[in-house]
């Protein structure tokens, strides 16, 4: 088949589209006129639960009637918990607000650059997440418990051995396997665009 | 502008130049039910964008961009991810008149061709398609006049071999 004739059945095809539009024309309007669809977008709903998290954070800790002292414990963990918890919540902020900046009514390399950025700076910042959440959780754990009493039996090192195992392997497979490679693809895809933006 | 007369003015937009929404959903699904979807993420896409366009490229121009951007970040969705009110799913009713056209068997091959090819090499055979010169091809895309020139003769070649163990 020669290109010609591939062309010539594009046009044909593209004729036959405009009649049957032409054809169709009343029930666009119809379904134009109404409210336009509300889709929600997966990635919107996620960002949004992020930025009412410290709301809902509150609220999980008001049914559990947690109770906190205000001891030492308490400060020094304070300390470690609400910094990390700032800083990351103040990147949900700042992931939210590159998201709406997208426009896809800008050329086609421009938006698939800024969404390898994008998730660049997601995946950078997943990276340092990982590793200040073990600060996060001992602090935590500090504001929590008013007493430390701690007996080495394996009733109460059974847990902490498995929370510090299910935490290393997750941190080994996130580093090793997705991060790293992802990282590197968008490092190739974004040198490509550049690439491809040059004369 | 009144709310009416920029859904008017939408609306007239969108029936002159509804050829390229289909003709690119229809590149960048691979089930009805795909193409159905992306062909509204892409009208509500337009529909969002239109109040902030000036003017300040044609309209085709602002058309294939926003078709081209959502369909190469349209991920299909499950069932449970889509969020429906009453109202739309009159809408999804109606939308199944831009599914039923039937693709003749010459059309079918073509498609198959060019969902051969790598996203960015399927948007700028669709433009080439089209009748875009390669300036026009360069605005919508990004690339550089140069790059277009080389990959339109490199994807040619690609479509005309794939058309030859396909017919």
């Amino acid at each position: 088949m020669e290109l010609t004739e591939l062309q010539n059945i594009w046009q044909q095809y593209d004729k036959k589209l405009s009649e049957n539009t032409r054809l169709n024309k009343e029930i666009l309007r119809l379904m134009l006129l109404s409210k336009p669809r509300r889709q929600l977008n997966w990635i919107k709903i996620k960002a949004g639960f992020f930025i009412l998290s410290p709301i809902l954070f509150v609220m999980f800790l008001l049914v559990l009637n947690v109770q906190f002292y205000l001891s030492t414990n308490f400060y020094i963990g304070l300390s470690l918990f609400l910094p990390i918890y700032s800083i990351t919540y103040i990147w949900d902020i700042s992931y939210f607000k590159l998201i709406r900046t997208i426009d896809f009514s800008k050329p086609v390399l421009s938006i698939k650059k800024q969404i390898a950025e994008l998730e660049k700076y997601k995946i950078k910042k997943t990276r340092i997440r990982y590793l200040l959440m073990p600060f996060a959780m001992i602090g935590f754990i500090l504001m929590i418990i008013h007493k430390i009493t701690f007996s080495f039996n394996l009733v109460s090192l059974l847990p902490i051995v498995l929370i510090i195992l299910v935490f290393i392997s997750s941190l080994y497979l996130t580093f090793k396997y997705s991060i790293y490679e992802r990282f590197n693809k968008l490092n190739k895809d974004i040198d490509e665009i550049e690439q491809l933006e040059k004369d | 502008m009144t709310d009416k007369r920029q859904k008017d003015q939408f609306l007239d937009i969108l029936e002159k130049n509804i050829g390229i929404i289909i003709k690119i959903a229809r590149a960048y699904s691979k089930t009805l039910h795909d193409k159905e979807d992306l062909i509204n993420d892409i009208t509500l896409e337009l529909w969002k964008s239109f109040g902030r366009f000036k003017g300040g490229s044609k309209i085709s121009t602002w058309i294939y961009r926003i078709a081209l951007n959502t369909s190469m970040n349209y991920k299909r969705k499950r069932e449970k991810d889509r969020l429906f009110f009453l109202d739309d799913l009159k809408q999804i009713e109606n939308l199944s008149w831009l599914i039923e056209q039937p693709d003749s068997s010459h059309s079918e091959i073509l498609y198959q061709c060019i969902d051969e090819l790598n996203q960015l090499n399927k948007a700028i055979i669709l433009l080439y398609l089209d009748g875009n010169s390669h300036d026009e091809i360069s605005d919508i895309t990004g690339i550089s006049k140069t790059n277009v020139g080389t990959r339109i003769s490199r994807i040619k070649e690609q479509i005309k071999n794939l058309a030859t163990t396909k017919t």
